[in-house]
């Protein structure tokens, strides 16, 4: 009974993660599920068959998930709206992060002593391990976010969203100075160099930004499938 | 004989304002007793009940509350509100017009049993 229980627990954690359904709601199909497994049982049925028809009979996670986001179309708006932002914050944050990352790294390097293609190579290297490092935060952070039922309420995703406005403005911030120092310090032939640096990591990024776009959202898209057809 | 999933999905709304016109009910309730009028062979997927069950609550049709099942826990119930009574009574003209009419028509063409 323990680990039926264990069960039932995993499939109410697979529901409470979803936007449109409630925790009234959850506890309405918990009992449906139980009384359905109560009365498979009488039929004969084991405690894991009965869990396993029942389940089956309410129907996949997905499916229900489309249902009741049919009850209220605004919250389904919304609910798109908060994604779409989502997209455009995520976008710039991580535009922001490259060309922050590009010109505090040309900076140090120049700083000690590099010059020319090594401030070039140097900026790629740093476009590339942003690039990395960006697709496996967003992996590890999408892992964590489904096994988290709380991280996907919409307060939660507020928080997340003043934070990601606040990263963006302090990098706008540190871009900016960076540069204001290199106008004030820096002789012009070195500030060109570093330019070139800049312009050419910046096109490598441009060139592996659609490739990370569309990566992760294959990858993200076929984890979420995998994870409603195990529940 | 299985019925399509848009006739199904079609008469969610009569037979559960209905099933409610006769007394008050909860979810696991109704999908038992369609079973047992259809003679098992209307399946439901259970759990798409619940959301017609609330669109009909926001659309003011049927309101519910609270008891304690016998097994102590929360169950909703959901009953059926005045406004709820004209609709059914507004989807038994449509569905008695849509069955004279094919009742019609089958009877010209016996043929198509």
């Amino acid at each position: 009974m323990h680990d039926i229980d264990k069960r039932i627990e995993q499939w109410r954690a697979g529901l409470t993660g979803s936007e449109f359904l409630g925790s009234s709601s959850v506890n309405e199909l918990e009992n449906h599920l139980r009384e359905e497994m109560e009365h498979l049982r009488t039929s004969g049925l084991s405690d894991e068959e009965a869990f396993f028809v029942a389940r089956h009979r309410l129907g996949d996670t997905a499916a229900l998930e489309e249902e009741f986001a049919k009850v209220d179309p605004y919250r389904r708006l919304a609910h798109r709206l908060y994604w779409m932002a989502t997209g455009i914050l995520g976008y710039f944050l991580v535009l922001h992060l490259s060309l922050c990352a590009t010109k505090v790294s040309t900076l140090l390097g120049y700083m000690a002593g590099m010059r020319n293609s090594y401030l070039t190579i140097l900026a790629c290297i740093v476009q590339v391990t942003a690039f990395a490092g960006i697709g496996t935060l967003v992996l590890r952070h999408h892992t964590s976010h489904s096994k988290s039922q709380a991280a996907r309420k919409i307060s939660g995703s507020v928080r997340a969203g003043i934070f990601v406005a606040c990263a963006i403005v302090a990098l706008w911030w540190i871009e900016n100075l960076s540069n204001y120092f290199l106008v004030r310090t820096m002789p012009i032939r070195d500030y060109v160099q570093l330019s070139r640096a800049s312009g050419w990591a910046s096109f490598g990024w441009s060139l592996l930004m659609p490739f990370l776009v569309v990566g992760l959202t294959a990858i993200l898209a076929l984890r979420d499938r995998r994870r409603a057809e195990v529940q | 004989m299985a019925i399509s999933k848009d006739l199904v999905a079609a008469s969610a709304t009569p037979i559960i304002l209905c099933i409610l016109a006769e007394s008050d009910s909860y979810g696991y309730a109704i999908i038992r007793r369609v079973r047992e009028l259809s003679g098992a062979k209307m399946e439901w997927t259970d759990g798409m009940l619940y959301p017609v069950l609330h669109r009909l609550e926001k659309q003011g049709f049927i309101e519910s509350y609270l008891t304690k099942s016998e097994t102590g826990r929360a169950r909703k119930y959901y009953r059926l509100k005045k406004s709820g009574i004209r609709a059914l009574a507004e989807h038994k003209s449509q569905w008695k017009l849509v069955h004279n009419t094919l009742q019609q028509l089958w009877e010209k063409r016996p043929c198509m049993t």
